[in-house]
């Protein structure tokens, strides 16, 4: 590495001769817009809207793929460069839909974002639009080709960091879009992890939303509304207060929503661990296969989508979520004495695959589905938006009862590494090992001879999840610092008390164990295709 | 020819007269010093006394006018008669280049080659009864002489002059394109052969300015000179695309090059891999080339069989693998990226930092054979390179409104006008020169008054291409904001889509040139008079913006039209006119009631109800429904429509 002089914008600066105009330009403080690279991707100069002059070259480059040569002189905001960017996003726009109104992404959309910097205030050139249809194959994920402005970022996240490869680009020209090959999700590779939801820099690629179903159940007066939340959804919400108080926080804004019931899901995760560190023994002694837990629905739709061999891996039991359903409905259905069909059960999860988990006739139990509905934190967002609710007047409110927070440390569960950490501190002995990503399936024999494989299809695990409302990977890591203080502490109760209260639990609702929360041995089946 | 002198020097003393025995024999031996030379340039040397040989050009364009006809003609008519049998020899060739002549078919005879042109089987029966049966020639249809034994003028015009000046197309239409002794016979391995004695006395300099000379045909590196030192310095296994793809959209020279020698174009990839240690060859096809492909991979057969090919070529230690592969067309693999995309099963996209990068260099197929040309040079140069020992040439493929269309080879530096007019022949039906668009769709337009420019690498500066393949023949009723929007529409639809200005811009361009290619109607005139400044304007911002060459070339017809050509545009905009009248959407049709006979025909076909009249009165046209689609000036019988 070596220190060269450029100029930029008539100032002499010191640079590394291995960094971009771009980098160089962000560090000395000029800010050149992007729209194609995203934070840890490799994705350049699809959008050409961070073109630079460089004196002495014909064509204008783009700032961020050019590196930076000795003697440089780089014009960041000349009048031809800002002409140029300008035009490359009337034409962008030229091509989008004109519904920023009601669009899900109005007021966080990249473009009008963009187009705001550059001060467009008119249609310069108008002519045809692609029309295609959205595709609404898919219980997780929508993706409607007309907002997609072809960056490329989905693409490289789903083929590249997240190794699954459903979207890709097609046809040439003005007609290429991006999608799966099947034209529907349902039917491709997708594993519904929702990262590329995530990067999306426009409305193009969303969740489905479940707050049309919610919102019908909240208001049903014949309907009880129970809230399971998931340690890392909290993570996302009321970042500004104390850690102790989220919790209440919480609790107190779903009750003002109008859910009947809110759970915490600690007393889940802490009966998916046992039962995991069960199987795990069992699968041990049997001489079977590594466990692939079923903890992260988006790994299992990969593993039958992709790798149906390793279905024998898979773990029997359900994944937190379902469990804190079942537990929810069970209980609810003793207590108040109705039907499981006026039971409705709302997840609250970073996580788009749990929608598609949800949905599944496999996971249904006795008939009824143990989870109605899955809220993202971003979903839950919008709904605190539309109620009004004001996080300076919130009522702190305590969980219900017998659901309440009594193991807070669970909550790592969600982070990589999380499940390996759990087991091994409630003394799971054997080879646990943990895997980044999924690709860890492409070379799955190296880990042919351990006990447990833990696998998260997100970066950093559920928190980076791709419900979670982040925009950025190193917003998820400061997500991962949070869940870690959410995570200290007692809990509610000390720490006897609660295991009085989980055996108690136990006995109440857990009559049946193998029927409820192991699936159903027949082929294998961790799930059928619904 | 100073070149072919210098040839002679480099021969070894086998000749003719004496011809090398033991061609494969001779490579094979440690030191390979028969350069394989016969005779220079000419093929011929088939004909014993008396004999005759007939050959036939079957390459695409000669199958497409009835190639085939003719030679079955041939072959019934020579099985039919014994005495016609024994003498005369019938052969396939590949393409001659003079497209417009074929069905070509050359008789050698004696002590000269007739070549004859547009020969149908009328024609094929006459020249068996005069020319090869007695001995008199057909009063027309000769397209030229070419006497073995007699250098002719200098003249262009004359066909033995000019086949005497090909030299990347030397063999084509004189040789079996099938056939490996006939290449062998017309000089062929010489280049391997001096390529391979490089190799094993392991002169790494020579090689080097070798594979530079090579490479750097017209002066113009198809890559820079440090990558190609860099990549003949890295170990491990390497490989050589050879890009067998046409230059531009247009041009139609690497196919007749790959269907008429295709032993020349495996060779020059054989002589690159040899020169740059790669052990692996790609040709990388245009799936069209149909008959290419089946000749190519026919071609790689007979290599391997001689042992040229393979484990351990001829004992040297080097082994050389060359595979046939149908990649993609032209239009969507302009950059290397894109190929090596291809070549890995990828979508085509330009720049992507493939994995075969590294390992993988690309070559245009014109310099493959271009070294091939060199290499017969290669024994007698010891020191400096020989460049400017082989005149210069460039391929073209000439098209559009000429009177002789063809793939022809000239040398660089022959002005506009010489091709046109001379090889040409002019513009078709003597109308005017209007323009030419030099480089397919993403070429220039050049205006007739510029006409004496001669065809380097300063043209192509002016105009803003890099390569090409073709000219474009445009006369005085083509109209250029036509050929432009077309141009743009071929390009706007092979874009790969990644970049915004080129999968945006350029369907935006197209749209405008649309749009002014019709008439506006109220409010959309305002629209209209800004199109002008509009489309100048964007087409710079894609030329200066866009992702890869793709983008920023197929904007080049627009920015050299409106250079040239900015009175043709402002009539279509401001005056709602197209001067050449080819934009029908500016035209305006009336009825001449004087004419019009009231037969209804123009009435029942105008799709828009646009014609009213009574049968057997006059008709007249309602301005306001008419969308100047021409089809009543194209079914009146009585011409009594009429544009304006």
């Amino acid at each position: 590495m070596e220190e060269v002089k450029v100029a930029v914008n008539g100032t002499t600066y010191s640079a590394r001769n291995d960094q971009t105009i771009l980098s160089l330009c962000r560090d000395i403080g000029i800010d050149i817009p992007t729209l194609c690279s995203a934070d840890c991707l490799d994705t350049r100069e699809n959008c050409r809207i961070c073109v630079v002059e460089v004196v002495g070259k014909a064509r204008l480059v783009p700032a961020c793929s050019t590196p930076i040569a000795p003697g440089m002189e780089i014009w960041t905001h000349s009048e031809r460069v800002k002409r140029a960017r300008k035009t490359v996003l009337e034409l962008l726009l030229a091509n989008h839909p004109e519904d920023c109104l009601i669009c899900l992404k109005n007021g966080e959309c990249e473009i009008q974002d963009l187009a705001k910097e550059f001060g467009i205030r008119e249609r310069r050139f108008v002519g045809l639009k692609k029309e295609q249809g959205t595709d609404l194959s898919s219980r997780a994920i929508e993706r409607d080709p007309n907002k997609c402005v072809l960056c490329g970022r989905c693409v490289e996240i789903c083929s590249e960091k997240q190794d699954v490869g459903a979207l890709d680009y097609h046809h040439r020209g003005f007609d290429t879009i991006i999608g799966p090959v099947s034209g529907e999700l349902a039917s491709s590779d997708c594993v519904f992890c929702g990262q590329c939801v995530l990067t999306c820099p426009t409305g193009a690629l969303r969740e489905r939303s479940a707050l049309k179903n919610v919102w019908t159940a909240i208001s049903d007066p014949g309907k009880k509304v129970a809230a399971v939340v998931s340690p890392a959804a909290k993570v996302g919400l009321f970042r500004a207060r104390e850690p102790q108080t989220v919790d209440g926080l919480l609790v107190g804004a779903l009750k003002t929503l109008g859910f009947d019931y809110v759970f915490d899901m600690s007393i889940a995760n802490r009966l998916y661990l046992e039962l995991l560190a069960l199987e795990v023994k069992e699968r041990k002694a049997g001489g079977g296969p590594p466990v692939i837990p079923a903890f992260c629905p988006a790994v299992m739709a990969l593993v039958e989508k992709r790798y149906p061999k390793l279905l024998p891996f898979a773990s029997e039991v359900k994944s937190p979520g379902q469990i804190a359903g079942i537990l929810a409905k069970r209980y609810l259905e003793q207590k108040e004495d109705l039907s499981p069909r006026d039971l409705f059960v709302v997840e609250i999860k970073p996580c788009t695959a749990a929608k598609e988990e949800a949905n599944r006739t496999g996971s249904a139990q006795n008939g009824y589905q143990p989870v109605d509905g899955v809220l993202t934190t971003r979903e839950l967002e919008r709904m605190f938006l539309t109620s009004g609710i004001k996080e300076e007047k919130l009522e702190m409110k305590p969980f219900d009862e017998p659901f309440t927070n009594l193991y807070p440390c669970l909550g790592l569960l969600e982070t990589a590494g999380g499940i390996v950490q759990a087991l091994h501190e409630a003394g799971c002995r054997g080879e646990l090992r943990k895997a980044k990503g999924l690709k860890a399936f492409r070379d799955i024999e190296e880990f042919a001879d351990c006990d447990l494989l833990e696998v998260y299809a997100c970066p950093m695990g559920c928190i980076g999840g791709g419900g979670a409302n982040i925009h950025s990977f190193t917003e998820a890591k400061k997500h991962r610092v949070r869940l870690a203080a959410l995570s200290i502490g007692e809990g509610e109760k000390p720490l006897e008390e609660a295991e009085k209260a989980y055996a108690q639990i136990k006995t109440d609702i857990v009559s049946e164990k193998s029927a409820v929360f192991y699936r159903e041995k027949a082929g294998v089946g961790v799930r059928s295709r619904s | 020819m100073v070149w072919k002198e210098s040839l002679q020097e480099a021969a070894c003393t086998h000749s003719q007269s004496d011809p090398c025995p033991v061609v494969l024999d001779c490579l094979r031996s440690a030191e390979p010093l028969c350069e394989l030379r016969h005779n220079g340039k000419t093929p011929w040397q088939a004909a014993e006394e008396n004999q005759v040989v007939v050959r036939i050009g079957l390459g695409s364009c000669g199958i497409a006018a009835g190639a085939k006809k003719t030679y079955n003609y041939f072959k019934s008519q020579l099985a039919k008669s014994g005495e016609l049998k024994d003498r005369v020899v019938l052969k396939k060739t590949g393409c001659l280049g003079l497209c417009s002549h074929e069905v070509v078919v050359s008789v050698e005879k004696s002590d000269r080659v007739v070549f004859f042109k547009n020969v149908n089987i009328e024609r094929a029966s006459e020249i068996l009864e005069l020319y090869i049966q007695g001995d008199s020639l057909p009063e027309d249809g000769v397209l030229g002489i070419v006497r073995k034994d007699q250098e002719d003028g200098q003249k262009i015009g004359s066909l033995q002059a000019y086949l005497n000046s090909r030299v990347l197309l030397q063999n084509a239409g004189l040789i079996d394109p099938s056939s490996f002794d006939e290449y062998l016979a017309s000089g062929g391995m010489a280049a391997f052969a001096g390529a391979l004695k490089m190799q094993r006395r392991g002169e790494e300099g020579r090689m080097l300015s070798a594979i530079l000379a090579a490479m750097s045909k017209s002066g113009d590196f198809c890559i820079e000179k440090e990558r190609l030192v860099e990549f003949k310095e890295r170990s491990g296994e390497k490989t050589v695309v050879l890009r067998a793809l046409e230059q531009d959209t247009s041009s139609f020279t690497v196919r007749t090059i790959l269907e008429s020698d295709p032993y020349s174009a495996v060779e020059g990839l054989m002589v690159i891999c040899v020169l740059l240690g790669a052990s692996r060859g790609l040709v990388f096809l245009d799936p069209k080339f149909k008959n290419a492909r089946v000749l190519l991979e026919d071609a790689v057969c007979q290599l391997q069989e001689a042992g040229l090919l393979g484990e351990e070529v001829l004992g040297s230690g080097f082994s050389l693998r060359i595979e046939v592969f149908p990649g993609l067309e032209s239009a969507v693999c302009a950059e290397d990226g894109a190929v090596f995309a291809a070549v890995l099963g990828d979508r085509p996209k330009p720049g992507s930092s493939g994995k075969a990068q590294g390992g993988s260099l690309t070559c245009h197929l014109e310099d493959a054979v271009y070294a091939v040309r060199l290499g017969a040079l290669w024994p007698g140069w010891s020191e400096h390179p020989f460049k400017g020992e082989i005149p210069e040439t460039q391929v073209v493929s000439l098209l559009g409104r000429v009177e002789n269309a063809g793939c022809i080879e000239v040398p660089l530096g022959t002005s506009l006008r010489e091709i046109v007019y001379d090889y040409g022949g002019g513009v078709e039906n003597r109308k005017v020169l209007k323009a030419l668009q030099i480089g397919g769709a993403s070429g220039g337009f050049l205006p007739a008054r510029l006409i004496d420019t001669p065809l380097d690498q300063g043209l192509l500066q002016t105009l803003g291409i890099k390569r090409f393949g073709s000219i474009l023949v445009l006369d005085q009723d083509c109209c250029i904001v036509d050929q432009t929007y077309y141009s743009l529409k071929e390009m706007s639809g092979h874009s790969c889509g990644l970049c915004i200005p080129c999968r945006e811009g350029l369907f935006r361009l197209v749209e405008m040139l649309g749009s002014i290619k019709r008439a506006g109607q109220g409010p959309e005139n305002l629209k209209r008079f800004q199109i002008l400044s509009q489309l100048e304007k964007l087409a710079e911002t894609i030329r200066d913006t866009s992702r890869c060459s793709h983008g920023s070339s197929a904007v080049t017809p627009l920015l050299t039209g409106l250079t040239y050509f900015k009175d043709e545009f402002r009539a279509h905009i401001f005056e709602e006119r197209c001067p050449a009248n080819q934009c029908k959407g500016l035209l305006k049709f009336k009825i001449d009631a004087e004419l019009c006979t009231g037969c209804s025909i123009c009435r029942e076909r105008c799709p828009e109800d646009a014609i009213i009249g009574q049968s057997k009165f006059s008709h007249f046209i309602i301005e306001d429904r008419c969308t100047s689609c021409g089809i009543c000036h194209e079914v009146c019988p009585f011409g009594a429509v009429s544009f304006s």
